[in-house]
């Protein structure tokens, strides 16, 4: 609540303004002519004064007087006529505020309250820094941070879970010198040379269900077909077995090659021999015979695999895997590095696929346990 | 802090609005904080009118980029100012301005 002195010649004016600015909390005094304006600025002492500009009395006029006589004063002007650019006018000569008809209570209101504080423009060359801006850096930088934090920890999680999934790809095995894998659709088999033994292991926590040994020679690879076993020894034989409990032999060739890799892919036993760096494509017949023959694409064989569309071996030069064209196995057509291998520690020795993934058995260079790897493969 | 800067507002035609007036908050080169006791919205065109420094700044075309309506029931608006030459122009009155200052 304040009080104000208004200025107006018409008295219907003066009554309009004193009701719009009463009914709006302040104290109104009113004056006809300039003269009781001065008066009424020393008598009322009012913290505002509203003048009304009309073609009787002008407005500018009055401005001028009020603020020669008080020049701190806020003076708002009623415009009795809308009139833009009067207003600009009366407000670059002083007017606090001008207000356009219709007077309301809620535009006197409004304007007298602005009129009553109002302060001067600030200028600059650049925009100042808002408070919204500052809350929108503010709340960015908090956003940052929070982004930040989530991204850290789902790489830990991702790591935890990577260390998780590495510790379930990999098994050490009861044996220290692995020569070949195999899995023969219910179970994974390894060869131990030095034991001259033949494991069969669970798939699903790789503990010894069987084992086989086979005193007379030193099997070297073995690959599984439906009704039959195939095995390679040192000697360089390649045998045949019955699917029995003992894999009894059947028959034996003999091969005058170092034979260390054995696939069966339900047609053709295939073969590959680490002395003549070849690939042997053979029938299951009563000899074993060769229909192809084709230098190993890589460093050095040491394994073969069939995943059920095409022919992969285990390249222990150069610690990969490789997928051969199964119509020119001379042509390497995918070659993925074993990062297990990578550190040397493990020598990769077997391969096989379970129909989901490939499985590699190494030997432990510093005569530790053997291990076997799960790889999850990505072309 | 100079004294308080009056403005002329006027619109393009097509929005059919009578002129209004204003003071400015604040004043920069690239545009300014406006008090109204006119409605604005945001995205809306005007032309700003003012003097700075005893230089008359006419029709400086502006959008309002954001608006609020204060304490008082004033419309609280920032403009910016769309034309490169009237925005150099208001740079070195600015300068000026401050220079005085």
């Amino acid at each position: 609540m304040a009080i104000i002195g208004l200025v107006g010649s018409n008295e219907e004016d003066r009554r309009a303004l004193s009701l719009a600015a009463g009914e709006a909390g302040h104290i109104v005094h009113s004056a006809a002519q300039l003269g009781e304006a001065v008066e009424l600025l020393r008598s009322a002492r009012p913290r505002l004064m509203v003048v009304v500009d009309s073609k009787e009395q002008d407005g500018a006029l009055l401005l001028r007087e009020i603020l020669r006589a008080s020049p701190l004063m806020p003076v708002v002007v009623a415009l009795k006529k809308r009139d833009a650019a009067r207003a600009v006018s009366l407000m670059r000569i002083g007017a606090s505020e001008v207000v356009a008809p219709p007077w309301t209570r809620e535009s006197l209101r409004s304007c007298l309250s602005k009129s009553l504080r109002f302060e001067g423009t600030s200028i600059g060359l650049a925009p100042p820094a808002s408070r919204r801006g500052a809350s929108f850096y503010f709340f960015a930088v908090l956003a940052f941070l929070a982004c930040g934090l989530a991204v850290a920890t789902l790489q830990r999680r991702i790591r935890l879970q990577e260390q998780s999934e590495r510790a379930a790809r990999r098994w050490d095995l009861p044996y220290q010198h692995p020569s070949t894998l195999a899995f023969d659709g219910a179970s994974f088999w390894v060869v131990d040379w030095f034991t001259q033994s033949i494991y069969e292991h669970s798939a699903q926590d790789w503990s010894v269900k069987r084992l086989i040994h086979f005193p007379s020679e030193t099997p070297v690879a073995v690959a599984f077909g439906a009704d039959s076993a195939w095995t390679a020894s040192a000697s360089g034989a390649i045998s045949r077995h019955m699917r029995d409990d003992k894999l009894t032999r059947v028959q034996s060739y003999r091969e005058p090659g170092a034979t260390l890799g054995l696939a069966f892919d339900g047609l053709y036993l295939w073969t590959c021999d680490g002395r003549s760096g070849r690939i042997h494509k053979r029938l299951n017949d009563g000899q074993l015979s060769v229909v192809a023959s084709f230098p190993y694409p890589g460093l050095k064989a040491a394994a073969l695999a069939f995943d059920g569309k095409t022919l992969w071996s285990l390249d222990a030069g150069n610690r990969e895997l490789v997928r051969h064209n199964l119509e020119r196995p001379d042509e390497a057509s995918g070659r993925v590095a074993l990062a297990e291998y990578r550190d040397g520690r493990y020598k990769p020795v077997g391969i096989a696929w379970d129909g989901q993934a490939f499985w590699t058995v190494g030997e432990s260079a510093s005569g530790g346990p053997a291990r076997v790897f799960r790889h999850a493969l990505r072309f | 802090m100079p004294a308080s800067i009056p403005a002329l507002l006027s619109f393009p035609s097509e929005a059919a609005r009578q002129d209004a007036w204003g003071r400015l908050i604040n004043l920069w080169s690239s545009g300014a904080k406006l008090l109204t006791q006119t409605r604005l919205s945001r995205g809306e065109k005007l032309f700003l009118s003012l003097e700075l420094g005893g230089e008359r700044f006419e029709s400086v075309p502006g959008t309002v980029s954001a608006v609020e309506i204060d304490a008082d029931g004033y419309c609280l608006a920032e403009l910016a100012f769309s034309d490169a030459l009237a925005r150099g122009r208001l740079a070195k009155a600015l300068i000026g301005a401050l220079a005085r200052s």
